[in-house]
């Protein structure tokens, strides 16, 4: 008995010490908010768990914090998963933080209903931003969200092996094709395809349709989800199946058993030479081989070397908290001047790894700044388009995955299934 | 040569459990493998051995995750809360499994237990949230104590319900025939008997919530009162992951759960299948 009270009695010694830690980091807060009597605190929720992304919101908060000391800069970084799910118990519970990043221009017309944002229209950090992506921050004629970067999409490539086989970055649909034969006939996969994961497998169809499809019709999601637009009438969207469907023979032996990590070691130890991707793979592959050389060049859809384009679409966007507060406003006003600042992006850059939304002289990795600097007539860029919400995005995933899972493809039928699904959503 | 006959019937059980401890065993040792991985060295092949031990992922999860301070934040929260919901736990599965015949609130009570298990954590975020952000408990270690010893204590005390009703009455009246009071004979005669139900209900609470991860990510939010499992994301981006570190983090956490498992799991079973059994 008395061993079992010796026991209790450490056990409560470990809960008034629970107590006592809480209490020291409650005080040392309240110390903070009462120094001058009247320090405003801002939050800024976010999902950067990437180390080089982790450091740049670390130097956001010193360098802000050191010029402005009348100001704390609360950082809670939450994880991807988790990040929607917490905004939207925190905006719920009345605890909404100063600024958080969102998505897509869906996203913000969404919150901008519920009357969360604050127009960011007067910020003069505007003046830094590349004008074609603040598009994408702009609802009702207000800007209430700003693109912290940039992404690309694209056919990212070992630069190394295409020399080695005295290979060309093809224009072309038959270049591409004689690139593949090339590098097939040298034991090579052509292409290092994750087609295990959805959202992965959706990059490789996507260059070609949106290439085509919503370039030459900037309304082609909206028509096709309000019906005015059927599957089975989009020639374009036909002809992008079966061009998808043509190159299935370069995918490697299990391209649907293939994870995206799997993907950028593939490509990394240089078993496969080409990904058809986003930008972020350039880190990803870099990470696990940092001495290989990955060029990028834009997915071609037809023998009409013009046609084949630099997919450019805006990143994550930051918003603010529709404050009443004038004073909170102005201090987050000199934290976004801070962040959107070439200065403050060039870490961001550089040690993140990302394509900024401020363009500026970066030292970037090599295929980041091709994507950047590539010209604008060679490049369709996404910002202010009306895109596919989640629920006619997962569905046009999924259909497409299970089309092309097996060993016969019939394009009638995927457009039949995916006509019926998106009618089943409209009704 | 008989010996030997008995030995080699037994074989396929040896082989299966073999197959077994294989099945269970790999995606252990694949981590432990994986821990002291260097990316090239992972990006060549997942099962394979490192060319050399890559002690860096330990060295970078340590500093990333602030280990030793989200340790010591995870043990201010554990220890406390399964010391709460033993004692809360034993003392209402008691209550219940004594007197419900003679209170309907108990009989209610038991009842109202059931029922609670049927209700996930994602229901009760937001009041929660409100509730306590209105309270002042958010982000604190005491706070995320009372909510974690709140949503474990109707399992805790289902079990102890069953494992006291297999206790003779016999022995607590005599305790009242020689003068004890109730609490008395509560704590003096029937909660050392509970020993086997109480280390089960210890580790089986240890284990869940050191490897917690809903609500703390919920109402600790600031890096100061983070657990160690909430720093395991640290390691995942959006698009990209460090296995390397994620692994050697994940590996360095498990330790205290794996130690507090080899050491009770007699108990764990034991406390299980005798609670569910007798009445």
């Amino acid at each position: 008995m008395k061993k079992g009270m010796v026991v209790t009695g450490a056990l409560a010694l470990s809960m008034i010490g629970a107590v006592a830690v809480n209490a020291q980091e409650i005080t040392k807060e309240t110390a903070v908010k009462t120094k001058s009597g009247d320090v405003i605190t801002l939050t800024w929720l976010n999902h950067y768990g990437e180390a080089g992304k982790q450091a740049w919101v670390q130097s956001v908060k010193e360098q802000f914090e050191a010029k402005y000391d009348n100001v704390v800069l609360n950082i809670e970084t939450v994880d991807a998963d988790s990040h929607k799910t917490i905004l939207q118990t925190k905006l719920a519970s009345d605890d909404a933080p100063t600024i958080f990043d969102l998505g897509s221009n869906a996203d913000l017309v969404v919150y901008n209903e519920a009357g969360y944002l604050a127009d960011l229209s007067d910020f003069e950090c505007l003046a830094n931003v590349d004008p074609d992506l603040l598009k994408e921050g702009q609802v009702d004629g207000k800007q209430v969200g700003i693109p912290v970067e940039l992404s690309g999409y694209g056919v990212f490539y070992n630069v190394d092996i295409f020399e080695e086989y005295g290979l060309k970055e093809p224009t072309t649909l038959s270049e591409l094709k004689t690139v593949c034969d090339t590098l097939v006939a040298n034991g090579i996969t052509p292409f290092a395809t994750p087609f295990a994961e959805a959202w992965a497998f959706s990059c490789y169809p996507r260059v070609l349709y949106d290439e085509v499809c919503w370039h030459g019709d900037g309304d082609f999601w909206a028509k096709l989800a309000d019906r005015s637009l059927k599957f089975v009438d989009s020639e374009d969207f036909r002809e992008q199946m079966e061009t998808v469907w043509a190159f299935h023979e370069y995918w490697g032996d299990d391209a649907f058993g293939t994870s995206w990590d799997s993907a950028q070691q593939i490509m990394a130890n240089g078993e496969a030479a080409m990904l058809v991707h986003g930008s972020w793979a350039v880190d990803g592959i870099t990470s696990y081989n940092p001495d290989i050389n990955i060029g990028v060049f834009p997915m071609p859809v037809s023998e009409d070397p013009s046609e084949a384009l630099m997919i450019k679409e805006p990143g994550q966007q930051l918003v603010l908290y529709n404050y009443e507060d004038e004073e909170i406003k102005e201090a987050a006003r000199n934290l976004y001047n801070l962040i959107y600042s070439e200065d403050c992006m060039r870490v961001y850059a550089e040690e993140a790894h990302q394509m900024p939304s401020v363009p500026g002289d970066y030292e970037m990795l090599p295929a980041l700044s091709e994507i950047m600097n590539y010209p604008a007539e060679q490049s369709f860029s996404e910002a202010g388009l009306v895109r596919k919400d989640s629920e006619h995005e997962d569905v046009l995933f999924e259909t497409m995955m299970n089309a092309f899972m097996g060993s016969s493809f019939d394009v009638d039928a995927l457009l039949e299934e995916l006509d019926a699904a998106y009618d089943n959503l409209a009704e | 040569m008989k010996k030997y006959r008995v030995e080699l019937r037994k074989l396929p059980y040896f082989l299966l459990v073999l197959f077994a401890v294989l099945v269970f065993a790999m995606p252990v040792a694949l981590a432990v493998l994986t821990s002291f991985k260097s990316k090239p060295d992972l990006a060549k092949s997942l099962i394979g051995f490192p060319d050399q031990i890559y002690l860096e992922n330990y060295r970078g999860a340590i500093e990333r995750s602030d280990f030793f301070h989200s340790i010591l934040n995870t043990v201010m929260v554990v220890v406390p809360s399964v010391t709460l919901i033993v004692l809360c736990a034993s003392m209402s599965g008691y209550a219940v499994a004594r007197y419900y015949k003679e209170s309907r609130i108990l009989m209610l009570l038991d009842k109202v237990y059931l029922a609670s298990l049927m209700i996930p954590f994602q229901i009760l975020m937001i009041p929660v949230y409100k509730i306590y952000k209105t309270l002042n408990l958010l982000n604190t270690l005491h706070g995320m104590v009372f909510m974690l010893v709140g949503t474990s204590i109707a399992y805790s005390a289902f079990l102890y319900v069953g494992f006291v009703k297999s206790i003779p009455r016999e022995i607590e009246e005599s305790a009242y025939i020689d003068g004890c009071s109730e609490f008395k004979c509560y704590w003096l005669i029937t909660f050392p008997l509970l020993k086997p139900i109480s280390a089960t209900v210890a580790a089986l609470h240890m284990i869940w919530l050191w490897n917690d991860f809903n609500i703390s990510v919920i109402l600790l939010q600031k890096e100061a009162v983070r657990t160690i499992t909430i720093k395991q994301f640290y390691f995942f981006g959006q698009y990209t992951a460090d296995y390397g570190m994620a692994f050697a983090a994940a590996i360095l956490s498990m330790i205290p759960v794996v130690l507090c498992f080899v050491f009770m799991q007699k108990y764990i079973v034991n406390g299980i299948v005798v609670g569910a059994v007798k009445s």
